[in-house]
């Protein structure tokens, strides 16, 4: 019994230190040190010094809710755009009613623009980019929800 | 046969005479007439001379589809080609007949842009006098390197100026051309693609060749310059286009032949900011740096003021001169 909680105290710690690293990954930190409670976390990473990281990149946030709708995800590594001007509305909305192939956003990369064509239908329920935020291939833009009930008409 | 009764009177630079073009071309002399009017319509400057015939005496200072193939060296680059006196966007039409199964190397050109299309949205003065032109692109690469087109693009025209009109030209990150340090070309390029596949490119190029100053907004008159300006005269812009076609298809097909690092290669020897100091905006922060060149993907390097390098692929770059510093 006592030997089993130590066992899980010891894993609650790795647990902690996994936690530390990877925020640290996350941030692109190289050196993290965290207090408390008398208690001391303090990791070093090595940094890949060949490949300067990109400017402006940052690592999305992962929830769970992602996991409950489909994903439009980024073609390309680019700057992503809501709408093709400043001056015009975005491609798409939160609550919007999305078709196979209609364009949600713009991409940037070296002034080639692509537009981001949805291959799902459904309803927007979550934008996780901002306006002229850098982006990564594969990175989540949207959660579509292609269960909702679709509005008769009439 | 409209181009072949042109073909005659530009060989023959004399008078050529009705009833020898009916029976060349085994048709009635009204037929023949017909022919002569709507070449005119086309700016052709051709003269009737009852009895005697007909005679070229201009051609005019237009980008016609026949002038442009006329003696043209390429393989597949503008061998067909939508000529619009004016139009909205050259990009927009040539999206339309790509979307419409349209072939690669096809060109849209138009002597007057109503709608000329700058970056996200901004516009791009096309009065006449410039080369609006947009091609059609279907490389079988991957959509992630599509961005190399713009570099290719701008290498393209920055040889073609400099071989047909002998002016200093220079490149600046990722695809303006400079002469001095001001812009008399913009390249605006749009893909259409799937995950993995490249539907279509439109490479879109605007050249200020044959314009003034005054038609510029005063606040681009800083930033632009026209080939016209800096040469003090006109050119023929038909020879520009026929030689930037010809260069353009030459590096394209280095391109899908994957030989991208020779066209790298010619492009830094053009690059006016390498070495330098300048600020590139990117999404609302201002990053200050040594411009380092460019990397195998065309993205560029900035040695910031702590020594860290960095990537960047997107974002406006300004020279930001040390005081005692050359011009490029």
């Amino acid at each position: 019994m006592e030997n089993n909680e130590s066992m899980s105290f010891i894993d609650r710690e790795i647990e902690e230190i996994e936690e530390v690293i990877s925020l640290a990954e996350n941030a692109g930190i190289s050196e993290l040190e965290l207090e408390e409670e008398g208690k001391r976390i303090k990791i070093k990473r090595a940094v890949n010094q060949n490949s300067p990281p990109l400017e402006g990149l940052e690592k999305e946030p992962v929830s769970i809710e992602e996991n409950n709708y489909e994903k439009i995800v980024a073609p390309l590594i680019g700057t992503f755009y809501r709408a093709p001007s400043p001056d015009s509305p975005p491609y798409v909305e939160i609550g919007d009613i999305i078709n196979v192939g209609q364009t949600v956003g713009l991409l940037e990369a070296m002034k080639l623009f692509n537009e981001i064509k949805s291959e799902i239908a459904g309803r927007i329920v979550k934008i996780l980019v901002e306006d002229t935020q850098l982006v990564k291939t594969g990175q989540v833009l949207f959660l579509v929800d292609t269960h909702f009930e679709k509005p008769t008409s009439g | 046969m409209r181009d072949k009764i042109l073909r005659i009177l530009k060989e023959e630079k004399g008078v050529v005479s009705g009833r020898a073009l009916s029976s060349m071309f085994r048709c009635s002399r009204t037929s023949i007439w017909k022919h002569i009017k709507a070449l005119k319509e086309e700016g052709y400057g051709i003269s009737s001379i009852p009895r005697f015939g007909y005679r070229l005496y201009n051609i005019p200072d237009l980008l016609l589809p026949r002038e442009i193939k006329e003696e043209l060296s390429t393989k597949f680059i503008g061998h067909k080609i939508y000529y619009f006196k004016e139009t909205g966007s050259t990009n927009d039409v040539a999206r339309d007949l790509a979307l419409a199964s349209e072939e690669e190397g096809t060109l849209v050109i138009a002597e007057r842009q109503t709608k000329g299309k700058g970056r996200i949205g901004r516009r791009w003065v096309s009065p006449f006098g410039g080369i609006w032109m947009s091609l059609i692109l279907r490389p079988r690469v991957s959509p992630a390197d599509a961005s190399r087109l713009t570099l290719l693009s701008s290498l393209a025209v920055c040889k073609s100026i400099k071989k047909v009109v002998g002016l200093p030209v220079f490149l600046k990150w990722p695809n303006d051309v400079l002469i001095g340090k001001k812009k008399v070309c913009g390249i605006l390029t749009e893909m259409d693609s799937e995950l993995d596949l490249i539907n279509f490119v439109i490479v879109g190029i605007g050249i200020n060749v044959n314009m003034d100053m005054n038609v510029f907004p005063e606040g681009l008159q800083k930033t632009a310059t026209s080939i016209k300006e800096e040469l003090g005269k006109d050119i023929k812009r038909i020879d520009l286009l026929k030689s930037l076609l010809e260069e353009l298809e030459r590096l394209y097909l280095l391109f899908t032949e994957g030989k991208f690092s020779w066209i790298l290669k010619e492009w830094k020897g053009y690059d006016c900011i390498f070495g330098h100091d300048v600020e590139v905006a990117t999404l609302g922060e201002i990053i200050k740096g040594r411009a380092m060149g460019v990397d195998e993907d065309g993205a560029l390097i900035i040695k910031g003021l702590n020594g860290a390098t960095k990537r960047i692929l997107s974002g406006d770059v300004r020279l930001w001169w040390r005081q005692g510093d050359s011009n490029p």
